[in-house]
């Protein structure tokens, strides 16, 4: 008797103990524990692994651990709206030094009075070439879609071999890739003339954490055969443009 | 007195350069070279294509370069 109600005993305390770690590990605490991403259930469940194994933190493997701790990207809803408040335009210049215009756009630069097969000058794709249509809500079918600055050293890493006719090709790809909002999808060119062509496309966006809005993008062109790759970051500044930051 | 004569080369030397970018445009989007953009002309550029009926203030259905800087000028 005594023998029998011990193992219902030990057999329901086993199922509790399963079931609560279920419901612990998967508990978000209204939504925010999930934002810490798959570490903070992980470590929660190694620590409940250490309790049932009697086992001190000390004692596991050092590469155990690790509780694989990943702040979500926007992280800046945690801090409230402060940092996302305030002037745009203080903002950007806080996290990214300053803006960026068509003035220090490599293509406005070096190539605006040249051919232009793509059409980027025609089209004003590079982001306030035409100020006041953007500024009363200019863009493709009623929404307005924001045009690019390829500037500074870190736009011209992805422009690097190309020809003006090359890039006059390659900016639509930037400039759809960018405003589509659409992950993982190619954007290609091709330059009949020269053979040159590349594809371009967004890996992922997210907020940064001043709150504007970032888009990772990775490139790969083929210059007289040649395979060339780049990889970098940019930024809606708060005129819309799309810059390359990083 | 000094301050205004910065003042005023400083603009004198702005305003042409901004005006050059809409007339760039304006020159781009001019396939035939005729001096003016009609609205089949103006389809290759989203935001003109959008404000064209705002921007041809005479209404003849083309825009002068004038209109185009008017309208598209900083």
């Amino acid at each position: 008797m005594f023998k029998k109600s011990l193992m219902i005993l030990t057999a329901a305390s086993l199922l509790a103990g399963a079931s609560t770690e279920t419901v612990l590990a998967q508990s978000n605490f209204g939504g925010r524990a999930s934002s810490y991403g798959d570490g903070y259930t992980d470590g929660y469940r190694r620590g409940w692994d250490d309790f049932r194994m009697k086992r001190e933190y000390s004692e596991r493997a050092p590469q155990d651990r690790n509780y694989n701790y990943q702040p979500v990207p926007d992280n800046s809803r945690y801090y409230g709206d402060q940092r996302m408040s305030g002037d745009p335009n203080q903002r950007w210049q806080q996290q990214y030094q300053r803006q960026y215009t068509y003035q220090d756009d490599s293509y406005y630069r070096e190539c605006r009075t040249k051919v232009d097969p793509g059409g980027i000058i025609a089209g004003a794709l590079i982001g306030g070439l035409l100020g006041n249509a953007l500024g009363k809500g200019g863009g493709r079918g009623g929404a307005t879609i924001a045009g690019v600055v390829v500037g500074g050293a870190l736009g011209g890493a992805l422009t690097k071999n190309m020809d003006c006719e090359d890039r006059s090709y390659a900016y639509n790809t930037y400039y759809d890739g960018f405003n589509a909002g659409r992950t993982g999808v190619p954007y290609q060119w091709r330059n009949p003339r020269s053979g040159n062509y590349g594809e371009f496309r967004v890996n992922d966006y997210y907020n940064d954490r001043v709150g504007f809005r970032c888009a990772n993008f990775a490139q790969e062109i083929y210059i007289k055969g040649r395979p060339q790759t780049a990889t970098g970051r940019a930024c809606q500044q708060p005129d819309g443009t799309w810059a390359i930051v990083g | 007195m000094k301050a205004i004569l910065i003042l005023g080369i400083g603009l004198a030397l702005a305003t042409p350069a901004l005006a050059q970018d809409a007339s760039l445009v304006f020159t781009a989007l001019d396939a035939n070279k005729d001096g003016k953009v009609t609205q089949a002309e103006a389809q290759k550029n989203a935001a003109v294509a959008q404000m064209f009926a705002q921007a041809d203030k005479n209404k003849d259905g083309s825009l002068s370069k004038a209109e185009f800087e008017a309208a598209f000028g900083k």
